[in-house]
This record gives structure tokens, C-alpha cells and sequence, in this order.
């Protein structure tokens, strides 16, 4: 009855135009400048709890801010008539309820010794861990595998070095012939005598001499020293004859020198 | 006094844990508290058909005794509910969209209405303006104004935003006050 004596026909509404432009004219202007606070009320609640008249002051302009005061009051009707009618609803069949606890007594129990029967392969891909522990895990797995990458190119890292090695060169300088019966092998002139030095000692050259001498002496064979193995030459034998059958070129030399 | 009744002083969650050993009294308890309030959403939602939210309520309640296991005890038992009957719903609508169901005509509206009319109108008015509204927007006025759940709860329900759910009501209200214009002096 009570929703009866709120009756009024569209007709009457006409009568009465909203005021739907003008609803915020007598709103003040500093009512306007908080509009941003009243946007926070929730018209929606309002709506299902009180009519517009119990609403307050503020309540009003924020309503009022989204629609007219006959369009509230229509809503308003229409949440409570709503609530009111689809309260109202058929009761479910009895029947349903022994129905649905015939099947719970059907379903199997779970007993102690269920779990036993999964395998263990199964439990394994069911088990569940929380999302932070996968995340931390693939985070270590990543920072394992680039700290090995980053160690494994450390120790493939080459370094250029420089090895002085040290040839020793000699050039042929040429004897004025005397004796040649008396054979003895050319001098050598070592033409970078500071790194020949650096390489043997001068004692070591003077010993490898000594040795050479000593065993051409033995066995009548020149060969290089040991101690010099980069040393690659060979003694040939002079040929042609003896300045000592030529008493002309001999007496020719001994003018010239 | 002992309590002749401790199951009724269990909250919904702890009814769920002992069900899943398969005590019968906590699923009686679970069943007692929310047969009234889903058999009342189907009924609201699939048609005002009683027969069917008969149907669909036993269905609920036999996926609840098979599928315990699936209810996370994160999760409010009730929002948990209301979303698979809300899915069971949307698989319903989505079979009688095959069948393509003749929409009500706009004309229904058209008709003066006096002192005369009552309840009983108004009921089927509400329920031919509720089928035409598009589903999401019928399930936010079902589970707010009929099973009277906060706007947080249907957001969880309908898995979308709080805000999201309060403008589509305002819409949707705006939207049902339009179409119920005819009771606008009842309304």
C-alpha cells in the first residue's frame, strides 16, 4: 500500500517538467569546486538505501551532479520494488536435497592409504611449490650459466707475447791469400755482435770453437760445434793449385802489398 | 546446553575442508544455507522456470559433492559458488542462443497503467525488461538487488573490476528505469 500512495501517473509527471537543465543552478559555486570530493559518494548505495528528501546536503549535490531529483526518486522506487519482487521466488523441490546426499554416500572416502596409490612419478609432476621458488630457481639457474660462460671465456682469453729470438748472421770477409797448404777455415764476422752476445756468452762461443777445433784435429773432420746448431756452413776444400807453384803471382803479391 | 547443531557454527570454508573427507553433516549444513539463494538466482536467471532452477540447483550441488577438490580454500565459499552457477548459466544461454529464443516486444511497455495494477504485474514486467538486458548486466542486477551481495563480491564473481560492476549497474538501473517507465508513478 505503501508503494500505492507514491502513485503518480506519467501524465502528472509532465505537468511537472524536470528540471533537467537547470538541476545545478542553485548549486553554489563552491558546492561546483568540490565536486571532485562528492564524486566519491556512491549514488548506487544511495539509491537502494534512501529516498532524496533524507539525503544530506551533500549527498543531494552529488546526486544531483549525475541526474535530476525525479529521475533519482524513480530509480530509487524501482531498486526497493525490484528487491521486494525477486525476494519472491518458488522454494527448490525437497527432493533435490536427499538426491544430492545419495551422491555424496556414494562417493568413494578418501582414506589414509590414497595417497600411497599415485605413483610417484605423478606426485612428483602434482607437487606444487609457490610461484616465488620457480621464479628464484630459474633466476639462479640463469646467473650460474652466464658467471660459467663469462669464466670459461677468461680462461680462452690469448695474450700476444713477444719472444725476442736472436739470428746471428755472419758475413764472409775476405783474407788475402797467403799459404793456402796452411787450410784454415774463413773468420767469421758476426754483423750484430750485441745480440750474439746476448744469446752466448762469449766463453760459450770461444768454447764451442775450441771444441770444433779440437775435434776436427781428432778426426780430421770439420764439422760445427754442437753447442751452435743454427750454424750451417761447410768447409770446402780449395781447388786449383798451390800460390807457392806459381812463383810469379807470389812475387806479383808481394809487390802489391 | 550442548550444541545439538555444531556444524551450524562452522563458517562456509571450514564446511567445505570437512566435507572433503566426506562428512555427510557438513554438506547438509552447505546444502541448507544456500539451496534457497541458488535455486532463487537460477530461477531469476534462466526465466522464472521453477523446473529448471530445480534442475540446475540438484546439478550445482552434485558438482559441489564431485568436485570438491576444486574449491580453493583461499577463496570465499559463497563468491566460489555463485561463479560456477554463474558459468552454468552463461552455458545455458550460450545452448539457447543456438536455438535463437524470440526476443519480447518493445510495445509490452507501451500500455497505460492506473491504480489497478499490482505485484503480480510488476513481477513480469521486471522479468521481461530483466531478459532483455544483455547477460552481464542481468547477473549484476540479479546477484546486487535480489541475493543483495556487495559490489565487491559480484567484482569477484564476475571476475572484473569493482568499478567495472558499479557502472554497469548504474547502467544498467538507468537502462531498466527507462524501460519501466510505464510504473513511473509506482516506481
Amino acid at each position: 500500500m505503501a508503494l500505492r500512495n507514491c502513485f503518480i501517473n506519467e501524465a502528472s509527471m509532465k505537468k511537472t517538467p524536470p528540471k533537467v537543465t537547470t538541476y545545478l543552478s542553485h548549486v553554489p559555486l563552491i558546492k561546483l569546486l568540490k565536486m571532485k570530493r562528492l564524486e566519491k559518494i556512491d549514488i548506487e548505495q544511495l539509491l537502494a538505501e534512501r529516498p532524496f528528501e533524507l539525503l544530506t546536503a551533500t549527498e543531494q549535490a552529488a546526486v544531483l551532479a549525475e541526474m535530476p531529483e525525479w529521475e533519482y526518486s524513480r530509480l530509487h522506487q524501482l531498486v526497493l520494488r525490484s528487491k521486494a519482487t525477486m525476494r519472491q521466488s518458488p522454494k527448490p523441490d525437497p527432493a533435490i536435497r536427499e538426491r544430492v546426499l545419495e551422491a555424496l554416500r556414494k562417493q568413494p572416502k578418501p582414506t589414509a592409504t590414497t595417497p600411497a596409490k599415485t605413483g610417484l612419478l605423478v606426485r612428483m609432476v602434482q607437487y606444487r611449490i609457490p610461484a616465488w621458488q620457480a621464479a628464484a630457481a630459474v633466476v639462479l639457474l640463469l646467473v650460474a650459466h652466464f658467471s660459467q660462460q663469462k669464466q670459461a671465456s677468461e680462461t680462452l682469453h690469448t695474450e700476444t707475447v713477444y719472444v725476442n729470438t736472436t739470428d746471428t748472421i755472419y758475413k764472409e770477409v775476405a783474407l788475402p791469400v797467403t799459404d793456402s797448404s796452411n787450410k784454415k777455415p774463413k773468420l767469421r764476422v758476426n754483423v750484430k755482435p750485441r745480440l750474439a752476445k746476448r744469446t752466448m756468452p762469449p766463453d760459450d762461443v770461444a768454447a764451442a770453437y775450441a771444441d770444433s777445433s779440437y775435434r776436427r784435429r781428432q778426426d780430421g773432420f770439420t764439422e760445427l760445434p754442437d753447442t751452435l746448431p743454427g750454424f750451417q756452413f761447410t768447409v770446402q776444400q780449395p781447388s786449383g793449385r798451390s800460390a807457392n807453384e806459381m812463383k810469379d803471382l807470389w812475387q806479383l803479391l808481394g809487390e802489391v802489398y | 546446553m550442548p550444541n545439538d547443531k555444531p556444524y551450524q557454527t562452522l563458517s562456509d570454508e571450514q564446511l567445505m575442508r570437512q566435507m572433503a573427507t566426506g562428512c555427510e553433516w557438513s554438506f547438509a549444513e552447505l546444502y541448507d544455507r544456500y539451496s534457497e539463494r541458488m535455486h532463487r538466482y537460477f530461477y531469476r536467471m534462466l526465466g522464472q522456470d521453477a523446473h529448471r532452477a530445480d534442475d540446475f540447483t540438484q546439478e550445482l550441488f552434485m558438482k559441489l559433492v564431485e568436485k570438491t577438490a576444486y574449491f580453493d580454500p583461499e577463496r570465499r565459499f559463497s563468491t566460489w559458488l555463485y561463479a560456477v552457477a554463474g558459468n552454468m548459466v552463461k552455458n545455458e544461454y550460450r545452448r539457447l542462443s543456438r536455438q535463437q529464443v524470440p526476443p519480447a516486444g518493445d510495445d509490452f511497455y507501451g500500455e497505460n497503467f492506473t491504480e489497478d495494477f499490482d505485484n503480480q504485474v510488476f513481477a513480469e514486467h521486471l522479468h521481461q525488461a530483466l531478459g532483455e538486458l544483455d547477460e552481464s548486466q542481468r547477473q549484476c542486477f540479479v546477484l546486487r538487488y535480489q541475493e543483495e551481495l556487495s559490489m565487491k563480491e559480484i567484482a569477484e564473481i564476475m571476475d572484473c573490476p569493482e568499478g567495472t560492476v558499479k557502472s554497469r549497474m548504474f547502467y544498467t538501473l538507468k537502462k531498466l528505469g527507462s524501460k519501466l517507465r510505464a510504473f513511473a508513478g509506482v516506481l
